[in-house]
């Protein structure tokens, strides 16, 4: 049966672009979500959201979750080779959280695909910070008259430049 | 940035699939149902009054199983 620890610790926190947010989830529960500002914060919504819906996982009326075993999943079946190494890691990990060998493997997908998300974060985050600059750029050149003389509009010391060459006029 | 789903049409939505959603006391968050009472997903309403976009890609994948 799927514990509320081993759903815990499969949770993953991804940066949504979409909700401007950080979302948290896990692959073996994915019906709840914790939101917040910060990782920490959508780590805590969904901590207390789990908390409240865990019952309707044990319930009757949810197929498979109050079973042994995983709930069915409709997957597919998926035959690779791997190094030794890792199929052990898979094994060891699997048994440690109580859930089978695909559901860690989507875990470590999970894993993957917040890493990513959190990359296009902080790209997000630059190019807001490139655009809030080059505004701010523009705007002294505008208030210090500087605005399309020369190359006054691509770096801030430039408007400093433009001044001097006023006051020497 | 996708613009959050105003609360009355995402509960709307929520209707049109047939189901409802709780409250539990002191809780943020609200629970949906199915009519038969089975669980489907969870939202919550935080930045206005509005829901985010993941909770309803969410709940559209629970619904249509």
């Amino acid at each position: 049966m799927l514990t509320q620890e081993a759903i815990l610790q499969t949770a993953t926190t991804r940066f949504s672009v979409d909700d401007d947010s950080y979302v948290t989830q896990s692959c073996l529960f994915p019906r709840v979500l914790g939101t917040g500002d910060t990782e920490a914060e959508a780590l805590a919504d969904f901590t207390f959201v789990l908390s409240e819906s865990y019952e309707e996982l044990v319930k009757e009326n949810v197929k498979g979750y109050n079973k042994k075993g995983r709930p069915a999943k409709h997957g597919v079946n998926v035959h690779m080779q791997v190094p030794a190494e890792i199929k052990e890691f898979i094994d060891e990990n699997a048994a440690r959280l109580q859930i089978s060998q695909g559901d860690f493997v989507s875990f470590l997908v999970s894993n993957y695909h917040a890493s990513q998300s959190k990359k296009q974060c902080v790209m997000w985050v630059d190019a807001n910070a490139y655009r809030s600059m080059i505004s701010q750029t523009v705007n002294n050149a505008i208030v210090t008259g500087s605005f399309g003389k020369g190359r006054a509009t691509s770096t801030t010391a430039a408007p400093v430049k433009a001044v001097a060459t006023v006051a020497a006029a | 940035m996708a613009a959050p789903m105003p609360l009355h049409k995402f509960r709307q939505l929520i209707k049109e699939h047939g189901c409802h959603s709780e409250q539990k006391s002191s809780s943020t968050h609200f629970y949906i149902y199915t009519s038969a009472g089975k669980f489907v997903s969870s939202y919550a309403v935080k930045k206005g009054n509005s829901v985010l976009q993941c909770y309803v890609s969410e709940f559209l994948k629970a619904v249509k199983g």
